[in-house]
């Protein structure tokens, strides 16, 4: 995703990538109207930031995103909407089963909100289906460490999970 | 235990439904809207600027005229020796900078870069130019520059620029590029152009336009001034919108056009 200044059509770019800003930070704050209402925003934001037109105009724009959802997860405000706001899937068999499912989402959001910016973006970026490339473009890293420095988060995420939650149910 | 599984699949937890596609269409709209107030505050002030600044403008044309030399300076043509005829038959006169219009205090600032042999250029002049001079120019949002770039496989367009340009000096360069335009399917075969700006200029102000045509360099230079403008700009087709630096298109619609100006002024 590349930009020029100067032949930057905004709205082109906009409808072009909305989509998938939107679903990476409803991964992270689970309200899909709030998740619009920022990826709209995170894109307004890269149209107001010339410095971030050009090359790593994408790697800026996936960057900022994330930083936004967590920083909204972590504000906490709304925490507690999320899941009754979130649109949950069409197909849900038990409300028990459907229960379970968004505490377990919950806690998992608290994790990545308890993690240091840099594991949790490197986490929530994968898991959005960002290549390693990708992930080092958007986050400023060196192509060669993404690898170590994904596990690393990995571990991170477990030992913090395991620590909070026990092995009570996810921690086999 | 596979840690890497053990995490993917509680942040697979995560994801969205499939079915979920956020409507970028009206997460845009509601983004316009959101910074709208700004755009009219910006807007309200830019339009008294202007009108502040035509204000003063006008006192310091009515301290500096004589009204004995000329009671009405748009009908009158100085002569040689600074003396002031009497009144032209044709209600215009010398207008140096006929191709801009807007306010200089408009938010944004846009270069239209046309060739009047270009078919394009026809369609975008006579139906988006009339929506994007009602809406952006005379309200004094926009501030327009003409520039001409006649392409070289385009025999007459060069001609046409010339003519368009001598007639503007006159007070006709609306007149004249409408004319060229609608008519461009006519002389872009037999290079007539003469008969067609004939039909919307006054004899008296026809015969100056084509000594001008055929005698001044500087009509010469001017499309050349553009020309370079153009190729320092990396432009190279017709017709092409610049607005504060930036091209607008390729798809140059009226709504297009629009979202892009909006977005440009709330940039300031």
């Amino acid at each position: 995703m590349e930009i020029h200044a100067d032949s930057f059509d905004f709205e082109a770019f906009f409808h072009a990538h909305y989509e998938r800003i939107a679903r990476v930070i409803a991964r992270v704050v689970g309200d899909h109207s709030r998740a619009q209402d920022l990826a709209a925003e995170a894109l307004w934001k890269l149209w107001r930031t010339p410095r971030a037109h050009g090359e790593n105009a994408g790697g800026w724009l996936y960057r900022t995103a994330v930083r936004m959802g967590l920083n909204e997860l972590r504000s906490g405000r709304r925490r507690l909407q999320y899941e009754s706001l979130a649109g949950e899937p069409p197909r849900l068999p038990t409300p028990e089963e459907a229960h379970a499912a968004a505490e377990e989402r919950a806690q998992v959001r608290q994790i990545l909100a308890a993690l240091p910016d840099r594991q949790a973006e490197l986490l929530i970026l994968r898991s959005s289906g960002l290549t390693y490339d990708e992930l080092a473009a958007a986050l400023g890293l060196n192509p060669a460490s993404v690898g170590t420095l994904a596990a690393r988060a990995r571990q991170a995420f477990r030992k913090e999970y395991l620590k909070q939650y026990g092995t009570r149910r996810n921690g086999r | 235990m596979d840690v890497n599984r053990w995490v993917d699949e509680r942040l697979s937890s995560l994801d969205p439904p499939d079915d979920w596609r956020p409507d970028s269409s009206a997460a845009f709209a509601r983004l316009r809207r959101r910074h709208a107030p700004a755009r009219r505050r910006w807007w309200l002030w830019a339009s008294l600027s202007a009108a502040a600044a035509a204000a003063a403008g006008c006192a310091v044309l009515l301290l500096v005229s004589t009204p004995s030399a000329c009671a009405n300076p748009l009908g009158c043509r100085p002569l040689p020796g600074g003396v002031v005829s009497a009144p032209l038959v044709t209600a215009r006169g010398p207008h140096t900078n006929f191709k801009e219009s807007g306010s200089p205090a408009a938010p944004v600032t846009c270069e239209l870069y046309t060739d009047y042999e270009c078919s394009h250029c026809a369609a975008f002049y006579l139906q988006t130019m009339p929506q994007l001079s009602a809406r952006y120019v005379d309200s004094g949002k926009v501030r327009l520059i003409h520039r001409d770039l006649p392409l070289a496989n385009h025999r007459y367009a060069r001609l046409a620029a010339l003519y368009a340009d001598a007639a503007g000096e006159a007070g006709y360069y609306r007149d004249v590029a409408e004319r060229l335009y609608r008519t461009e399917v006519v002389w872009s075969t037999d290079g007539d152009i003469d008969v067609q700006v004939a039909k919307v200029v006054p004899a008296a102000v026809m015969e100056k336009v084509r000594s001008q045509v055929r005698d001044d360099s500087s009509l010469e230079n001017s499309v050349k001034a553009d020309e370079a403008e153009a190729r320092r700009k990396h432009i190279d087709r017709t017709p092409t919108l610049l607005c504060n630096g930036r091209t607008i298109g390729p798809d140059l619609s009226f709504p297009r056009i629009e979202a892009q100006i909006d977005l440009l002024a709330m940039e300031r």
